[in-house]
């Protein structure tokens, strides 16, 4: 039986590479997003080709008990759940405390933060049974550092890191490793950030700081920081870690 | 997919990776990894001629050094000395701690002046002396497959996160070093060279000849509460194989049982 591997938020961006690149070190990956079965069936046939095993689930995470289901439904059905990969963004771009609703605020702190919460309410006792496991977080600029219009982002990802750490205190010396992994910078990754932009200006971001230029994150290459921290040795663990591109200006330099 | 995801990965043979700081723990493990790695390395301490060190030369052709790194002569003379020998470097690991032996546990009342002045002395601005070296010759690197001309990583320590009680001295050092790596971060990152602190929150354990791993004050390493250099190494690594869409500034490394 293999270990799993679950992702949630499995777009074409750092979670369909992700899930790539672990199951080519022998995880099941297990791909969850909210829509786009197509590009689900796509990522996990790419898998499947590539000698891989995978499943994919079309998963919507704010619905109650969906990600406590699929959690139950892998142990049973699957394996053993490894490493869980909390990848759900909640950018909605810049808005004026005018212009943000409450009910964006409600939806990016339940994609943010609450989301996290179930997931680790479900997956923490069986990691912690089994005396090991990992969880890798996605996280943003907005985690670190307030920027104008992002009210909801912010307080979403902020709250994402604090939740984090008291993961982090309560499981780390169970075994269980938390990672919270601050993405500071724009992702290569056609599924967000290109439908944030529309296909015109996706492609002319990539032509003028993608492509040869790196000045866009590659996924491909995010996954290699994601598998290297997750087989860390505990006696030499990563709780958070930044990244972005070379060209970038950091979050604490702005 | 873009142009550059196609890539070739593998590590450049021409890696040349110079240890500024040398003895049993990081710095050992380092050069052990890089040379298996097919590096060529190069390890600079004060006294080059520890049996740590000759051992590193016997078993792995690590290219020894006798360098103060905090005098500016000697580092330049350094430098010079492994570009003849080993060609530029591609990777440089400062890992010097710099406290002398009087510094320790000393509060701010008694620390002598004399003996504070030289942990700083030692760490932070024998940083600022190795990166500077380092960022000269690597600006005229050309890019390896990672789009990287270089990789310059600074051990730190949790001095570099907290000041703790009676450790004035050290908290000077290693904050500076933070802001000096911050600050080279900010400057060389755009020009290609990758710039990463790792501040090591922990006691380190090195495995002994008994093959315990022990710390010289905090005794023996029990279920892997200690940091394992052998392990802070692979990190290392995999910092300078970062592909520079996707480059770390700050790592902290702790055991998973560490209070922090």
């Amino acid at each position: 039986m293999k270990p799993v591997c679950l992702v949630v938020g499995a777009g074409a961006g750092i979670g369909g590479n992700v899930a790539r690149r672990f199951a080519q070190q022998g995880y099941h990956a297990y791909l969850c997003r909210r829509s786009d079965l197509d590009g689900l069936n796509r990522m996990v046939d790419a898998i499947k080709n590539d000698g891989g095993s995978a499943t994919g689930f079309l998963v919507n995470a704010i619905e109650a008990n969906s990600i406590e289901e699929r959690v139950a439904a892998i142990e049973a059905d699957i394996g053993p759940i490894e490493v869980v990969v909390y990848n759900l963004g909640a950018q909605i771009g810049d808005r004026a405390l005018k212009d943000t609703s409450l009910k964006a605020f409600e939806t990016g702190w339940r994609l943010g933060t609450f989301g996290l919460f179930r997931l680790a309410s479900a997956v923490c006792p069986l990691m912690e049974a089994r005396g090991k496991g990992t969880i890798l977080v996605t996280s943003a600029t907005a985690a670190m550092r307030g920027n104008g219009g992002q009210h909801s982002h912010a307080a979403a990802m902020g709250g994402r890191r604090m939740l984090c750490q008291t993961l982090n205190a309560e499981f780390a010396s169970k075994g269980i490793h938390v990672v919270h992994i601050v993405i500071d910078g724009a992702v290569d990754a056609p599924d967000t950030l290109g439908k944030m932009l529309g296909p015109e200006k996706f492609q002319q971001l990539r032509e003028t700081r993608g492509n040869e230029h790196d000045g866009l994150m590659l996924p491909t290459q995010i996954a290699e920081t994601y598998l290297h921290l997750a087989r860390q040795h505990r006696s030499t663990w990563t709780f958070e870690i930044d990244l972005r591109a070379f060209s970038d200006r950091p979050w604490w330099n702005h | 997919m873009s142009q550059s995801d196609q890539r070739n990965a593998q590590p450049s043979e021409q890696d040349v990776a110079l240890i500024v700081g040398g003895g049993p723990g990081i710095s050992s493990s380092c050069a052990r990894l890089f040379a298996k790695n097919g590096m060529r390395v190069g390890i600079a301490a004060r006294n080059a001629d520890k049996p740590v060190l000759l051992n590193l030369e016997n078993t792995h052709g690590v290219r020894r050094y006798a360098c103060d790194a905090s005098e500016a002569g000697a580092v330049e003379l350094l430098f010079q000395n492994v570009v003849r020998d080993l060609g530029t470097p591609t990777l440089v690991v400062h890992n010097i701690d710099g406290r002398v032996a009087g510094i320790f546990r000393k509060g701010i009342i008694d620390a002598d002046p004399a003996m504070a002045l030289d942990t700083v002395r030692n760490s932070a601005f024998s940083a600022f002396l190795v990166g500077q070296q380092s960022a000269r010759l690597m600006r005229e690197n050309k890019p390896n497959a990672y789009g990287a001309k270089g990789t310059i990583i600074f051990t730190n320590a949790s001095a570099a996160l907290k000041g703790f009680s009676f450790s004035g001295a050290f908290a000077m050092a290693c904050q500076a070093k933070s802001g000096l790596a911050q600050s080279m971060a900010r400057e060389l990152m755009p020009q290609g060279i990758h710039v990463a602190n790792v501040p090591i929150d922990a006691a380190i354990g090195w495995t002994q000849e008994d093959g315990t791993r022990a710390h010289r004050l905090a005794g023996i390493s029990i279920d892997d509460n200690m940091a394992d250099p052998d392990c802070i190494a692979e990190t290392y690594l995999q910092l300078h194989r970062q592909h520079r869409s996707t480059w770390a500034f700050e790592v902290v490394l702790r055991p998973w049982v560490e209070r922090w």
